[in-house]
């Protein structure tokens, strides 16, 4: 599914040196996956995030989603991979406002060609929990119902891999343990799902983890010890 | 691409920021509201001026003028070269001529009938005057060719003159005086009410010209004439042949200035245009001028917009927006807005123009052309306007949008 090799990352800064986020990174993330990416702050999460997304570019090395190399593609063809390829979840939701659940969700078809958007929009908010909710607004849900909403509109285009940021950050113990189990549900239908968190507890549900520091990336679980989890040799 | 989503998205984001939307929509309201008016306003009285036209100078008729342009009085007093064998020579040389008449006239003489005095107008016409100058008798009849031929003392009168003079007497066969020549009334001229110069063309006598010229002002020189031709599509070369034969006739060097001139309906309909033009353009600019101001006002609005928009542009991008995408996103939602906009100050501008005209006697006419320019004009501000806005949307960077 997505393969990292030597990826290179540095930020000019005006009045200090150059800082590199990211050193010689090297991560192959194979279908099917839950990994969680941790670190302290200022560890290059965010950006490793971004550059996974396809929202910024490495200043060297390869990345490759599904056997394509994405180094020299066209701004244009990277959307369009977003659009498809990949659903976001972000920290802040990032709904827009005084925009209901659906117009919302339906927000990532806006830019594709799918049919009968407002029923996929639909399906999707269904799958999350909200059937009941479609129309309300963000600023009339809770935080763990606005998370869900997202998370509808990165699934409404059917993605095979989920990238989410600090899913969890912005909300309580009981709303963060429902979106695990969600995240958990997407898994065991064989979604992908990378996942850059703090939160231990969110950490401890994926499958296998990966910290970084300084920029640099170690392994520290290849799988889960718990029961049902993906075993080393299927990871690719 | 999802247009229908799209366009949706643009209108509920154009309702859910009223404020917002109606200062942007109110400069364009008012501008193609005043472009339409303005614009019903010139075409009304250029249509009424060419109405006014067309009935006193029919399309296929050259009016030829002593004097080289000059109307009214002159320096020097009237010029004298003009005759009645120009013409003659004329209706000789020139093919196409189907009808030909002259004319004389002498302002403000003092007519007496038993008593009466009133001053009027006396103009001399040659024979055919009905056909030649577009006039009828509603009463009685016109002169006759003999009449012209023998100076013959009689005349026919308008309306108003009539009135004036005999009441509600039958004026046919009346007596009236000129100085010492005395006219018998055979005939009432059709009410043609008042001309473009403001004189009251019932307020007039007509008689024969070769009575008023040797009669009553005693000149062997015509005002000027009317050469009809039986096809209008002759006039501008029949024009230029007139020209030419009465430069030779009156023995005008090269580069000497006209003694007289031709005046073609085209000639006419240049300078009455030239003149409603200023109607025409001057005020839709100022109505343009409410545009741009329009325009400054949305695309200043739009760059807020923007600006209070990243994290929603970043969303968007992260989502698989393209830049494009953005940019005719942003761009549709100022079009939107200036064409919603455009469509009420067009319904605006008509029912304004529609009232004015019914309650008052300015001709206003609403043409499908100065809706068309108003809303072109209004879908060019939306374009105007969103141009910047919608590229600075589109060159934001997803990740300093989302952070």
């Amino acid at each position: 599914m997505i393969r990292l090799k030597g990826i290179n990352k540095v930020y000019k800064r005006p009045d200090e040196g150059p800082l590199q986020v990211l050193k010689n990174v090297d991560l192959t993330v194979g279908k099917g996956e839950y990994v969680a990416i941790v670190g302290p702050s200022g560890s290059g999460k965010s950006t490793l995030m971004n550059i996974l997304g396809l929202l910024d570019r490495a200043d060297s090395g390869d990345y490759e989603i599904d056997g394509q190399s994405v180094a020299g593609l066209p701004a244009g063809t990277l959307a369009k991979l977003r659009n498809t390829k990949i659903g976001f979840v972000f920290q802040q939701f990032h709904l827009l406002p005084r925009t209901n659940a659906i117009e919302n969700v339906e927000i990532p078809l806006i830019y594709s060609n799918a049919d009968n958007p407002e029923q996929r929009a639909i399906d999707a908010l269904k799958r999350v929990g909200l059937g009941e909710r479609l129309k309300h607004y963000p600023e009339e849900l809770s935080g763990g119902q606005q998370q869900r909403v997202a998370i509808a509109r990165a699934l409404v285009t059917n993605p095979e891999l989920i990238l989410a940021d600090e899913p969890t950050g912005n909300l309580d113990k009981v709303s963060g343990e429902d979106l695990m189990g969600l995240f958990d549900q997407l898994n065991t239908d064989g979604r992908t799902i990378i996942v850059i968190t703090h939160d231990e507890k969110l950490a401890e549900r994926a499958k296998r983890v990966v910290r970084i520091d300084n920029g640099q990336l170690t392994e520290v679980r290849q799988s889960s010890n718990r029961s049902g989890a993906t075993q080393m040799g299927e990871v690719a | 691409m999802n247009l229908k989503l799209l366009f949706a998205g643009s209108a509920r984001m154009m309702l859910r920021h009223k404020t917002r939307t109606v200062f942007m929509a109110v400069g364009i309201i008012v501008g193609v509201s005043a472009l339409v008016f303005m614009r019903a306003m010139g075409v009304g009285a250029e249509q009424a001026m060419m109405e006014n036209i067309n009935r006193t100078f029919s399309t296929s008729s050259i009016n030829v003028l002593a004097g080289g342009g000059h109307m009214g009085p002159r320096a020097g007093g009237p010029v004298t070269t003009l005759k009645m064998e120009d013409f003659q020579a004329i209706e000789a040389a020139v093919p196409g001529v189907a009808l030909w008449g002259v004319m004389q006239w002498v302002p403000k003489q003092d007519i007496r009938y038993q008593g009466i005095t009133r001053q009027m107008s006396i103009y001399g016409y040659s024979d055919k005057p009905e056909a030649v100058w577009q006039r009828g008798i509603i009463q009685g009849e016109y002169f006759s060719a003999e009449d012209v031929d023998s100076a013959s003392r009689v005349a026919v009168i308008g309306t108003n003159a009539a009135a004036g003079l005999f009441g509600t007497e039958d004026p046919i066969g009346k007596q009236i005086q000129v100085g010492s020549v005395p006219l018998r009334i055979v005939g009432v001229l059709e009410p043609q009410g008042i001309d473009t110069h403001g004189s009251d063309k019932d307020d007039e006598i007509h008689v024969p010209i070769t009575t008023l010229m040797r009669r009553i002002m005693n000149v062997d020189h015509v005002f000027g004439g009317r050469v009809v031709l039986d096809n209008p599509a002759k006039v501008e070369a029949a024009a230029k042949q007139i020209s030419a034969l009465l430069r030779e006739r009156h023995a005008l060097a090269e580069g000497e200035p006209p003694d007289f001139v031709a005046i073609t309906p085209k000639l006419v309909q240049d300078i009455v245009g030239n003149a409603n033009r200023v109607l025409g353009r001057y005020l839709p600019a100022a109505a343009g001028v409410a545009l741009l101001v329009a325009a400054i006002v949305i695309a200043n609005i739009m760059l807020i917009a923007v600006k209070e928009r990243v994290p929603e542009i970043g969303i968007r991008k992260a989502v698989g927006a393209e830049n494009g995408q953005i940019n005719f996103q942003f761009l549709s939602e100022t079009v939107l807005v200036a064409l919603t906009s455009g469509l009420m100050g067009a319904a605006l501008g008509i029912i304004a123009a529609v009232s004015y005209g019914a309650l008052s006697t300015t001709p206003m006419v609403v043409t499908p052309g100065a809706v068309l320019l108003g809303l072109g004009a209004a879908a060019l501000v939306g374009i105007a306007a969103g141009v910047l806005p919608a590229r600075q949307a589109a060159m934001l960077d997803p990740v300093a949008a989302l952070r």
